[in-house]
């Protein structure tokens, strides 16, 4: 290869016939919005681009009755001006209110998915909608869920200044030769015992969120009882999180705002909160805020009174 | 959906009133909202910014900067720079012109540059510059950088031959190092005064460091023929501009042109003068290659080279009686220069000095300030400058002082108000103009008209407050030293050129000139050219486009100007007609006479040019009272600036939708300050020199009602009676906000920004400095 390329490949195909074969010198490039501004600065070295924002098999939306596919070059725009994105309405609000238009027009899904910037609204929003990330090689293709990815995490990346504790890159379980190709959310059973949320704290309108919590819920029969719940969670860890304790909390319990406080003050033991741009204490305490509200909002919107 | 998408603002309202006092002639042109000259280009995007500018043949200069707060250079070599293909010039700080030794003072201070073909190239061969620096221990707290036995960053009042210095003699014994400047002034007996005082309420008050984030990033363009120096960038002060520059650079001051692009870029007061790392360092490498030079800041670089308001640390002591007369007010400020001076640190701690004393009638007072050099990044000019920050201490403690009392602090404010007419107790004599008082009534009035029928949920706190603020316009000496000229030329096909030494900011200049020439002229404002006069012209003008001066004084010499052109104009045409002058009427470019309607091409065959000039024998007060209305969100400590009244003493509103612009924006402004901007540091590196960490206020965070109450007092000395509007309108915002947090959650942050942590652990009644702990 020369010094530096920036390559448009024209299929999934060929993006991993080039990772097959210099898997360590290629950077992907999606929207860049991550990306870019890290090599700007110099954190990240980028002299061999593949530029994947221009393969038609991974910027479409498809819809079957049981699931929605989105391609990972879908940005959030087309993902809000979808009609087959409408039966996920948590993740419409929180796309819509992801940075700014710049960023709306050119971030897409998989990228935000394979920085594993645990400050991207889309990470615990997808967690919580139960989605599949399909990640293919030349060697084939698997399906993790959202949460795995960056579960066991333990690649070194390295990082400097004040971000390094989470904006910019952390770590995720893709292979250099793996490219992310699609996400999978199933379609949601919906019995009308269904609601979801998500909701978020930014310094200031368009700028990184601070506490970003998501929920989703299934109600009793009677709806009068938390049958399962998801809780996800932006910005407070060193990738993006979920809340096993609180969801084990809620399960089952009545719904009340009394128990659902109740679940969020355990909190503090599924996350270690970060503390760039905020302390880790007000993180904390703005995450148990959010999460209750949250909580109390994907319950009404399943139908649920609250007590 | 409980919250709203940023942009997504639907009842947000604004709204203006104006009550005019006195009515000007009813000519058309001024007093009247007539469209700005420079709309088309700007919001089309045709409009050529500083950094938009390139010139054939032009090399692009890169910074090396420090990335360490306080060292000697040892060694800087530039030889494999220089080696570069594509790089003409690679200079070693000390290889620059001028007074550049061989001493970092600040990270991002300048190291070495160099010029090459294109920028890419410039900022590789940086990477090529091999230095040593010796460190030293820097020091970042200006209270502990004034202190005996601190590391020195200057000598006291260093000659880097910034304007404005003058003898200062230091009494207090405490402060010896790093001065950049100092005042003391006292007058009745203050201890005398506290001693028997009813109460005295003692607080201390910091305000943060911050920068100006002109959407615009700094670029010039320097080049010489023969020993003549050409810069074009936007600079807000040019003849004082072009002085700095030649006594830095070591050569004349008339050897030195600056010019500004095409439009000029946004200045707020960081780009009135020069700085240090800036225009000398593309001058320098200009020299050396004999080529024009582009520099230009990437963003990062406008937090540590760009300037910021100086930081500020006040303690106010004021003493009050049982029914809440002020009897004495002692304060003390020490301000952060930071590693170079501005020469506005006098400024900072002048307007810290006076301004309450346009304001409030205080018997006893005591003042002293210092601006001290540290190894933070530099401060400067910053829309009111030290009046911003003194304000929000000021009216902080007004606050606090009146709660302590039992009164309103509306009541209590309107108490010690001084009166039109009424002398200063400085001695400087009288406020001549105030509406103050009409400022607090209509502010008032709007302000609970639209509050009174809000009810708020249980999970959400109110709170309400009021501030004031003051400041005069131009330069503030008043002693007809700050003169202005303008030269109006009318060709004969009617249209008008008119030369001031305004520089369109974005502040409307160049439309309200075209307005004056207009309505004394009688010529549609269509047919005024407003154009910058050349530093070679022989015309005169001390500060240019800085302390909301353009309209006041610039605009008193176009007046002046239009006046005579006008009465030339009329003789002319009386001649050509043979009538009588009194039987003369131009209106939109169209001469009336009894007998005939003609245009003015018709009958003008020579050009006319006059020259207008006006001299500032005054520096008017002009006066704000605003209001404002928070709601905090107590789970998250999020401030919400729902509701905001800016009543403001505009002299005359010579273009009330324009003067209406700069209110909101002056609320904006103030709104950063209030409740987003800070640029942290850690041991002098700036942590979010980015537009992506650093808050700016963007309209979400706007109040989502805003009513602008125009007052006019109908100033005197000033054009039409207008008085300075950009600085005064500035300084009330953020106290007013400041005070109805402390009216929503019981506690008061007393260092903005109020931002949603602060406010948090505010409210839960923890003292957020002390006793929150900061993650390593």
């Amino acid at each position: 290869m020369s010094d530096q390329s920036y390559r448009f490949p024209d299929s999934i195909e060929e993006v991993k016939r080039i990772l097959d074969r210099h898997n360590d010198e290629v950077t992907i490039v999606s929207g860049g919005q991550t990306l870019l501004p890290l090599v700007r600065d110099g954190t990240v070295e980028l002299d061999h681009a593949v530029d994947i924002s221009r393969i038609p098999a991974l910027t479409r939306i498809e819809r079957t009755a049981e699931k929605t596919v989105i391609g990972s070059a879908v940005t959030y725009r087309d993902i809000l001006a979808s009609e087959k994105s409408d039966r996920h309405p948590m993740l419409l609000e929180a796309i819509d209110g992801i940075g700014d238009r710049q960023v709306r027009s050119l971030g897409t899904i998989g990228g935000a998915l394979a920085s594993g910037e645990p400050a991207l609204d889309i990470i615990p929003v997808l967690y919580c909608l139960d989605a599949t990330v399909v990640i293919g090689s030349s060697d084939g293709t698997r399906r993790v869920d959202v949460d795995a990815l960056y579960r066991n995490a333990t690649k070194e990346t390295e990082l400097r200044g004040p971000r390094e504790d989470y904006i910019g890159l952390a770590p995720v379980e893709i292979d250099a030769s793996e490219i992310i190709e699609a996400i999978e959310i199933p379609a949601i059973d919906d019995d009308g015992h269904h609601g979801e949320d998500y909701r978020k704290q930014t310094n200031v309108a368009g700028g990184w969120t601070i506490s970003g919590v998501g929920t989703s819920v299934s109600l009793s029969a009677t709806r009068d009882r938390i049958d399962s719940a998801r809780v996800g969670l932006a910005a407070v860890g060193q990738t993006g999180a979920s809340a096993p304790t609180v969801e084990t909390a809620l399960e089952g319990t009545p719904t009340t705002m009394q128990e659902i406080t109740k679940s969020v003050e355990q909190l503090g033991a599924d996350i270690e909160p970060t503390t760039t741009l905020v302390t880790s204490q007000y993180r904390l305490q703005v995450a148990k805020t959010l999460a209750s509200r949250s909580i109390a909002e994907a319950v009404t919107r399943a139908g649920g009174e609250l007590e | 959906m409980t919250r709203e998408a940023p942009g997504t603002d639907s009842s947000r309202s604004i709204q203006a009133s104006r009550e005019t006092a006195e009515q000007p002639p009813s000519k058309r042109g001024v007093g009247t909202a007539t469209k700005r000259t420079d709309i088309a280009s700007k919001v089309r995007g045709t409009a050529i910014y500083g950094s938009d500018v390139s010139r054939p043949s032009t090399l692009h200069a890169a910074v090396l900067r420090a990335e360490t707060p306080h060292g000697t250079l040892r060694t800087v070599d530039t030889t494999a720079a220089t080696d570069c293909d594509g790089v003409v010039a690679a200079c070693s700080r000390s290889e620059l012109r001028g007074f550049f030794d061989d001493r970092i003072r600040h990270v991002g201070d300048v190291i070495a540059a160099v010029a090459a073909t294109d920028r890419e190239t410039a900022y590789r061969a940086l990477e090529e510059i091999e230095y040593d620096v010796i460190e030293h221990e820097p020091v970042f707290d200006a209270a502990t950088a004034v202190q005996a036995g601190a590391p020195i960053v200057h000598e006291n009042q260093p000659d880097l031959k910034q304007h404005r210095q003058h003898p200062i003699e230091v009494t207090n014994e405490e402060y010896v190092n790093n001065i950049d400047d100092y005042h003391a002034y006292q007058h009745g007996d203050v201890d005398e005064a506290l001693n028997t005082a009813d109460h005295v309420i003692e607080r201390s008050y910091t305000t943060p460091r911050v920068s100006h984030c002109n959407l615009d990033t700094h670029c010039c363009i320097a080049s010489w023929t023969d020993d003549q120096l050409h810069v074009e960038t936007t600079l807000g002060n040019i003849t004082q501009a072009q002085e700095e520059l030649g006594d830095f650079l070591e050569i004349d001051h008339d050897s030195v042109e600056i010019t500004v692009p095409p439009t000029p870029s946004s200045s707020f007061g960081g780009r009135s003068l020069p700085k240090f790392t800036f225009e000398p360092v593309a001058a320098s490498l200009s020299e050396r290659t004999g080529r024009p030079v582009r520099l230009e800041f990437p963003r990062d670089v406008e937090f540590l080279a760009g300037e910021t308001r100086h930081k500020t640390e006040w303690e106010l002591t004021m003493g009050v009686t049982d029914d809440g007369e002020i009897t004495a007010l002692q304060t003390s400020v020490i301000a952060d220069t930071g590693g170079y001076p501005n020469g506005v640190g006098h400024i900072v701690l002048s307007n810290g000095r006076d301004r309450p004393l346009d304001m409030y009638r205080i018997p006893n007072y005591e003042y002293e300030g210092v601006s001290v050099f540290t190894n933070n990044v530099p401060a400067g000019e910053y829309r009111g400058i030290g009046v911003t920050q003194g304000t929000f201490a000021l009216e902080s403690h007004i606050d606090e002082v009146a709660r302590t009392v039992g009164m309103d602090p509306l009541t209590f404010r309107s108490r010690n108000l001084l009166e039109e007419g009424e002398d200063r107790s400085n001695g400087r004599g009288p406020i001549d103009t105030s509406g103050v008082t009409e400022c607090l009534e209509r502010g008032q009035r709007t302000f609970e008209r639209i509050t009174d029928d809000r009810s708020s949920s249980s999970n959400e706190l109110v709170g309400r407050g009021v501030a004031l603020g003051t400041h005069t316009t131009g330069s503030g000496a008043g002693d007809g030293r700050d003169v202005s000229e303008a030269e109006l030329t009318m060709r004969t096909d009617g249209t008008v050129t008119a030369k001031t030494a305004g520089v369109e900011l974005g502040q409307g200049s160049d439309t309200v000139m075209s307005q004056i020439v207009a309505h004394e002229v009688g010529v549609p404002p269509e047919a005024v050219r407003v154009e910058r006069f050349p530093a070679s012209a022989a015309l005169d003008d001390s500060l240019g486009a800085v302390a909301s001066r353009s309209t006041y004084l610039i605009g008193g010499a176009v007046r002046d100007a239009g006046t005579q052109l006008s009465s030339t104009l009329v003789d002319r045409i009386s001649t050509a007609l043979d009538c009588s002058p009194a039987d003369v009427r131009i209106d939109d470019g169209t001469v009336h006479t009894d007998r005939s309607t003609v245009s003015i091409s018709d009958l003008l065959e020579e050009e006319i040019t006059v020259v207008g000039r006006a001299t500032a024998d005054d520096a008017p007060a002009s006066y704000g009272a605003h209001f404002a209305e928070v709601v905090v969100d107590p789970g998250t400590g999020h401030v919400d600036v729902r509701t905001f009244v800016a009543a403001q003493d505009v002299g005359f509103a010579i273009n009330p939708k324009m003067v209406e612009g700069q209110l909101e924006g002056a609320v904006l402004h103030g709104v950063e300050f209030a409740i987003c901007s800070e640029l942290r540091a850690d041991n002098g590196i700036p942590e979010n020199s980015s537009l992506a960490d650093y808050s700016v206020a963007s309209p979400v965070e706007m109040p989502n009602q805003l009513e602008c109450e125009i007052i006019e007092s109908a100033e005197r000395s000033g054009p039409y009676g207008a008085k300075g509007l950009g600085t005064p309108s500035l300084p009330p915002v953020a106290p007013a906000i400041g005070n109805a947090i402390r009216d929503a959650i019981g506690n008061r942050i007393t260092n903005p920004p109020a931002t949603a942590e602060r406010v948090f652990f505010a409210m839960a009644g923890r003292d957020f400095d002390e006793e929150v702990p900061v993650d390593e």
